[in-house]
């Protein structure tokens, strides 16, 4: 096992420290209160009965009786949610605060339908938290699902603080990288590092109903310098596309400082919930000129303990109809069955829905993401690709409430995810001669000069094995209420797709052969699984100080191991131990201080840990007569294993601080965040030269006209040393984002029932890599056997600064079920800057042909002896480079409709703005073109049961 | 009598126009609903201006629709009067398909279209002191090849328009929304409202593909108050800025041939070689501010207003473009008198509204040279509807009586040319509706319109090479005289317990008189509609008594 890092043990020691400081601080113990009301339909004012009450976040949960009436005890002191729904009505939750005891009486009106309740919330809860959770999260409810028009779960993100507005659409790749800012980009010559979002992507957890949605073996992509591309996420996290907006319940997007129950991440976590158990049916259709797609949800009660729900959506999505026929289809469907036995405390009866003792969700999800991209032989002749992703999923959670204050916990799932990617495009090559040898030795090569049709079939099939075990145990111990949870994770993923194919004549590369190497076809089911396993000790305890303090804190420690040979009982190949620690306290009711530290850590992706072998084909000899005929050339193939064994997880430092202001009934709320997130030991490629021995041969008769090539004569006339480049996967990235959130709540204009929701971020982000780069002599050495040496620089520090401001004005009409929101997002500031030096006497060093590197101090670099290094680098653009700052504007607009239904109208980009100008100073910024639709919405229960309720 | 003796005439006479429909692509794609229900929206002005074809006189839609208002909202689209003047509930839905197609149309239309159109209108009192109304349309209209024109608004009295020789069929997506919000605080009203139109266009089965898109934002506001002597004052404001995008891709080894125009004379023609994108967009903004004053005599209330419009276009490359624009810079005066009342059993709805126009084309390359092109337009616009139940009996009938008096000068001065026409447009239209039962009825209308020209259009001379194509036919078809007619029948069925359900079909035909033109040159319009129709205290489906 790799020895942890010292710094990192004393970091959690003082964690601990600091945790168990606050739990010796002289509390009083935990008192609780009761909410007791009666609930009502808004319109009739009759009671509703068998409607579910409970208190987010808590396992407090009751059911009205007939007459309306509920009553939920033990209910912690401070700001809670009350959350209230019935099948045929809809959810509706009421912040509060609760008194350390006493009574709170609070009568509930429920609305046939979200729009027509007096509060909606049609953004992400600013200061709400994740279940379960103390850092900082946005939550997206469903009223606000309800509302916004997206297509898939990007689309929802956008309700979150720093992230792009773009169109709904299946148009390409979706990923969601929290916390980072774009940055500069290089053109090197040597490619394969993920740009900052493509690793802050990757880093960014996604769990779909309790598992975690992993990209850490895809490998569609066409390698390091493929000149092909495949519209598919392999090297981010996943893609989005793949999880509908509609069948949604909740999303929790945790940005903060996440619990050690989530591992596998740097940036953050984002909880996906699916409808699930006993609700209405719905069907829902969207269009726009774009796009067109149904989804239907619905569950059905089997039995009194038993439900069954299903999801289905179908989306297709044409970028450009009528131009270009590119084309996304997506379906997804999930069928789950829920179980639910007993009643969670002896003596309670046994409720549908309400407090059951034990809980089994299974869970069925299928899942086929086409991207086609067809070859438009008047516009992009030669040009087409495609990527067909299909998945499929079962999983099973078990909730076992073996006594009030404990519980079990067991989720387990098998995934297997087919990925089938095609693409090809013409490309030109000069007269290079290629040889399709696949060992080590001399072989006679072939020319194939001019334009050549490249083609690359990639396929893959992964799978992912996941279970987790986790006890819960709640105790009113020192310090407060506790909740502790312990659990085990055990994760094995490995890809048996046959892999990347092509044929070696349409290879997916111009230049295949050479000093750069690279694959040749190869399986993917030859690579080594990857094994994990993680073990956590969480502990959340929440109390009150003397003067109405009141305090919450939550801390735990995770220890995450990557295996070694893709078995869990083989050995250790690297480890680490992630202490986490947040802490809040309340002054006062509406006034909350909070802070979090903590290590996170992502294991490296399939593509790291094996991979293929390079091959480098040297040419010997090269004799390109006119006439193809009397052509002859000679090539040597290496083989190269650029497998990295140390190769082990990337660590993140995540810390923040923020403030948290919320006014009476919620009306009113601020938060402002500052955070950093440190990002060490990312997966990037080091380029190493090492050095091969290359013979050079003489030819016999090299008289043209003759119709036969001359011959080789051997032995070869000389030898000489050739470096060529191999690429390791290395731990030699360095992310850093910084900076600060803003969300804010403003109250509601009565007169003109008419809001202002904020939301701002401030984010500067850095890419740091340890390693050189070679610019682009480095091929010369081949080609000229006299060049000595070449230049080498240090790597570029990529950096981006980006303020985004987002204003939503929502004017909201319950009378009419109506609501109206006009998103503003004003780009207020976006820079980028390549760090790194582009004069003369930029170069750090040189390489020689023996592939030594040997470095060059500043001083010396302007000596006569290094003349012939003193080149520009001409790979990177290091002037700061700042975008024009806009705004756009979008609308959307929903509306009830008589029987249940609802009609959304949205315009992204409503006044269909190009973007800014820019001028000497400032690049031009170009938006997305106008786009609009409209989407429907049908509840179904009325048809099914006709008698609950008049249409 | 000698006047109304003059109105017949012109009925009489062989050509007259009646109904007017101000949308760029084709009249089709007005909702079906009355003017008055929709001339509230602050984004009705868009396309005010427009030359359109003579069509067939608006019906009185006894069955679908309420009977005509008037009031500083309905009348003159202050959205401060809503809260006094919606008093009821009204709400419907509709889902139209129709289908246009004939010989008679001008170079820029396509001869066939095809809609299917879904819209919906509700309006709705708010607690007594305030009141709501929001509508929305939305459409598909598929276009056959024929146009010679990637733009929407290719009619405009600015005389700048791009053409190309592609005709490719289009498929145009379009919704618009709007809505107003008022509400009244003692003898002060306060409104505004808010609009929304967006489009998408694109050309369907061409090497050539056009794309094209429009957004059109408009905001309307507005201040009312109750003066002690029973009259009401107030004032209003509106903008409407709207952007239309266009693009013609040309792909690899083809040619396009695009003309653009800027009067009546000849462009020189661009070539445009692929592969690459041709592209023009066109920004168009209209500033208004009005006042009105009502008040009532009896039992007849009127309203006073006035208008003045201030209208700028301009054309450029893209919108990213640093070049300067053609510029069109407009201004327009309204002013117009509604009176609504009834003596006995006939309710009677009368409009009058007289418009001028005043606008000057400025050209990119002629900056500080003045103006190439001026257009000078005044327009009368009358209208009467009666309506009232046939004593005891199960029937009701009205009538509507229009005219529309139209004077159109329009000026190229840089080949010195000049049209000047001066049409009458007279119309009438009936509908009379028998219950059924309880709850049917039916309905059965019909009218008809001419179109009567009189002045000069340039001669042949003039137009050089591009007379034959864009310019002279479209002049022609304005100077030839030319009938409409319409035919209608409608069912209602009202629910037990709901809504009313009405279905109205409705045919609609223009035919040139004494033109030189094809045998058989004609253009017919039909359309399906079924609505569902909610109310709650307003003022009535069919005829009802003034409130």
């Amino acid at each position: 096992m790799k020895v942890l890092a010292r710094r990192s043990r004393l970091r959690a020691f003082a964690g601990l420290c600091f945790w168990a400081a606050v739990l010796a601080v002289p509390v009083q113990a935990q008192t609780r209160a009761e909410i007791t009301g009666r609930v009502v339909d808004q319109e009739t004012n009759e009671p509703v009965a068998s409607a579910i009450v409970s208190i987010e976040g808590q396992e407090l949960r009751t059911v009205t009786d007939s007459a309306g009436h509920y009553r939920v005890t033990g209910v912690p002191p401070g700001p809670q949610v009350l959350v209230a729904g019935r099948i045929g009505y809809a959810t509706i939750r009421i912040p509060l605060t609760v008194p350390a005891a006493g009574v709170v009486a609070l009568d509930i009106e429920l609305a046939t339908s979200a729009l027509r309740m007096e509060r909606i919330t049609v953004t992400a809860d600013a200061i709400a938290r994740a279940r379960g959770e103390l850092g900082t999260a946005s939550v997206i409810e469903q009223d606000a699902i309800d509302v916004y028009t997206a297509s898939s779960l990007s689309g929802l993100l956008e309700l979150i603080p720093g992230v792009e507005l773009r169109p709904p659409g299946l148009d390409d790749v979706e990923q969601i990288s929290l916390r980072t800012a774009p940055t500069s980009s290089i053109l090197s010559l040597v490619e394969g590092d993920p740009s900052a979002a493509e690793l802050a992507s990757f880093g960014t957890l996604i769990v779909l109903d309790g598992v975690p949605l992993s990209n850490n073996a895809n490998l569609q992509s066409t390698d390091l310098r493929g000149r092909l591309r495949i519209p598919s996420s392999a090297g981010g996290g996943i893609d989005l596309r793949r999880i509908p907006a509609t069948t949604l319940e909740r999303v929790e997007v945790i940005r903060g400082v996440p619990s050690v129950r989530f591992g596998d991440l740097t940036q953050g976590v984002i909880v996906v919930d699916t409808r699930a158990g006993v609700f209405e049916p719905r069907l829902e259709g969207i269009f726009d000129p774009h796009t067109g797609g149904a989804s239907f949800v619905g569950g059905w009660s089997l039995a009194p303990n038993e439900a069954l729900s299903g999801t289905f959506d179908l989306t297709g999505t044409r970028p450009n109809p009528g131009f270009i026929d590119n084309e996304s289809v997506r379906f997804s469907g999930q069928v789950a069955h829920r179980t639910e036995l007993g009643a969670a405390a002896p003596g309670e009866p046994a409720v549908p829905n309400a407090n059951p003792r034990f809980r089994f969700d299974t869970r069925l999800d299928l899942f086929q993401v086409i991207h086609d991209i067809p070859e438009d032989p008047d516009v992009t002749p030669g040009f087409s690709s495609r990527n067909r992703d299909r998945g499929l999923r079962l999983s099973e959670r078990a909730r076992l409430d073996f006594s009030p204050g404990f519980r079990l916990e067991f989720t387990g799932a098998l995934d297997l995810t087919l990925q089938r990617s095609f693409a090809e495009s013409p490309n030109f090559r000069g007269a290079s001669p290629f040889t399709e040898r696949v060992t080590e030795g001399l072989s006679i090569g072939r020319f194939l000069a001019g334009q050549f049709q490249s083609r690359v079939d990639v396929e893959g099939n992964v799978w992912q094995i996941y279970s987790r075990i986790e006890a819960d145990r709640r105790t009113n111990g020192p310090g407060g209420d506790h909740r502790l949870r312990a659990g085990m994770v055990l994760r094995r993923e490995w890809n048996s797709g046959p892999g990347y194919q092509f044929d070696i004549e349409f290879p997916p590369q111009v230049t295949f052969n050479g000093v750069q190497g690279f694959r040749r076809p190869h399986r993917f089911d030859e690579l080594q699984a990857m094994a994990t396993s993680a073990f956590y000790l969480d502990d959340r305890v929440a109390g009150s100080f003397g003067g109405g303090w009141s305090y919450d804190v939550q801390g735990g420690l995770r220890l995450d191991l990557l295996h070694g040979s893709g078995r869990w009982a083989s050995g250790v190949r690297d480890g680490v131990l992630q202490p986490r620690l947040n802490v809040q306290v309340a002054p006062m009711p509406w006034l909350r201080l909070r802070a979090g530290a903590g290590r996170t850590a992502k294991q490296p992706a399939l593509a790291q840990l094996s991979p293929v072998p390079q091959f480098f084909d040297i040419v010997n000899l090269n004799w390109f007569a006119p006439a193809p005929a009397e052509r002859l050339a000679i090539l040597t193939t290496f083989i190269r294993d650029p497998t990295n064994p140390e190769l082990g997880f990337s660590r993140t430092l995540k810390t923040e601080a923020g403030i948290e202001i919320s006014g009476p009934d919620s009306d009113f709320s601020l938060s402002l965040t500052a955070f950093r997130d440190r990002t060490t030991g990312g997966a990037g490629i080091r380029h190493t030269p090492r050095a091969v021995l290359r013979d050079r041969y003489a030819l016999a008769d090299s008289t043209l006209g003759t119709g036969v090539p001359p011959r080789m004569l051997e032995p070869p006339v000389a030898t000489d040393s050739i470096p060529v480049l191999l690429d390791i996967p290395d731990n030699i990235l360095t992310l850093q984002s910084r900076g600060l959130e803003l969300t804010a709540r403003l109250p509601e204009l009565r007169p003109l029932r008419t809001r202002l929701d904020v939301q701002g971020a401030l984010i500067e982000t850095r890419l740091i890599k340890e390693g050189l780069d070679f610019g682009t002599r480095f091929g010369d050495f081949q080609f000229d056997w006299r060049v000595p040496r070449a230049p080498f620089w240090e790597s570029v520090t990529q950096t981006g600064v980006r303020g985004l401001l987002t204003y939503r004005v929502i004017h909201h009409q319950p009378e009419l079920g109506l609501v109206i929101t006009g998103t503003l997002q004003h780009f207020a500031l976006e820079k980028t800057h390549n760090v790194a030096g582009t004069d003369r006497l930029a170069w750090a060093g040189y390489v020689t042909r023996g592939g030594s590197i040997v470095p060059v101090a500043e001083a010396d670099r302007e000596q006569p002896e290094f003349a012939d290094l003193r080149d520009p680098r001409t790979n990177v653009f290091a002037s700061p480079e700042e975008v024009v700052g806009d705004w756009l504007l979008s609308v959307q607009m929903s509306l009830d409709l008589p029987y249940d239904g609802r009609l959304s109208f949205w315009a992204f980009n409503a006044l269909d703005r190009p973007g800014g100008r820019g001028d000497d100073e400032y690049r031009p910024r170009f938006h997305p073109a106008l786009r609009f639709g409209l989407e429907g919405t049908f509840r179904l229960g009325w048809l099914l049961e006709p008698n609950r309720r008049e249409p | 009598m000698r006047r109304l003796a003059c109105v017949l005439a012109a009925l009489l006479a062989p050509g007259a126009a009646g109904g007017q429909s101000t949308d760029p692509l084709t009249p089709l794609r007005d909702s079906g609903r009355p003017g008055w229900t929709a001339a509230w929206g602050p984004l009705a002005g868009l396309n005010a201006d427009q030359r359109v074809l003579p069509s067939a006189p608006e019906l009185p839609g006894l069955l679908d629709a309420p009977a005509p208002r008037v009031g500083q909202f309905w009348s003159a689209a202050n959205p401060a009067a809503l809260a006094y003047e919606v008093t009821g509930s009204w709400g419907e839905i509709r889902l139209r398909k129709g289908g246009e197609r004939g010989t008679h149309r001008r170079p820029l239309d396509a001869a066939d279209y095809g809609i299917r159109q879904f819209s919906g209108l509700r309006w709705q009192p708010l607690g007594g002191r305030s009141a709501v109304v929001g509508q929305v349309t939305a459409d598909e209209t598929i276009s056959d090849a024929g146009s010679l024109s990637p733009f929407l608004v290719r009619h405009s009295p600015d005389p700048f328009a791009v053409t190309d020789a592609m005709t490719p069929p289009m498929r145009h997506i379009r919704v618009r929304a709007e809505g107003a919000y008022g509400w009244r605080a003692g003898p002060w009203g306060f409104g505004a409202g808010l609009g929304l139109e967006v489009s998408d266009d694109r050309s369907m089965e061409t090497r050539t593909p056009r794309l094209g898109r429009t957004s059109a934002p408009a905001l309307s506001f507005g201040l009312l108050r109750v003066l002690d002597a029973g009259f009401t004052v107030s004032a209003h404001g509106r903008w409407i800025g709207a952007h239309e995008n266009s693009r013609i891709a040309v792909p690899r080894g083809t040619e396009i041939v695009v003309r653009e125009l800027d009067g009546f004379g000849e462009p020189q023609p661009l070539r445009v070689a692929g592969p690459d994108i041709f592209g023009r967009s066109v920004g168009r903004a209209r500033r208004t501010a009005g006042a009105a004053l009502s008040g009532r005599m009896g039992t007849w209330q009127w309203v006073a207003r006035s208008e003045h419009e201030d209208i700028g276009h301009e054309h450029e490359s893209s919108r990213l473009s640093t070049d300067p624009p053609n510029r069109w810079e407009a201004g327009t005066w309204r002013i117009g008198l509604d009176v609504l009342g009834h003596a006995g059993p006939l309710r009677a709805a009368v409009s009058a509204v007289y418009t001028t126009l005043d606008g000057d084309a400025f050209r990119r390359d002629l900056v500080g040279q003045g103006a190439i092109f001026r257009v000078r337009q005044t327009a009368f616009l009358g209208r009467v509807d009666l309506r009232m139940p046939l004593t005891d009996s199960a029937w009701i009938a009205a009538v509507r009586v229009s005219v529309r008096r139209e004077s159109r000068l329009r000026h190229d001065f840089l080949i010195a040319a000049a049209s000047d026409l001066r049409i009458w447009h007279p119309g009438i239209s009936f509908e009379i509706s028998r219950n059924l039962s309880e709850h049917a009825a039916l309905s059965a209308g019909g009218g008809a319109s001419g179109y009567q020209p009189a002045g000069h259009v340039p001669g042949a001379g003039v137009f050089g090479d591009v007379d034959p194509v864009l310019v002279a036919p479209e002049l022609a078809l304005y100077s030839a005289r030319a009938r409409a007619y319409t035919a209608s029948v409608a069912i209602r069925v009202r629910l037990a317990r709901g809504p009313a359900l009405v279905t109205r079909g409705r045919f609609e035909r223009l035919v040139p008189v004494a033109r030189q033109a094809q045998p058989g040159e004609r253009r017919s319009l039909w359309s399906v509609t079924a609505s569902a129709i909610w109310e709650v205290g307003g003022v009535g489906l069919r005829y009802a008594p003034m409130r």
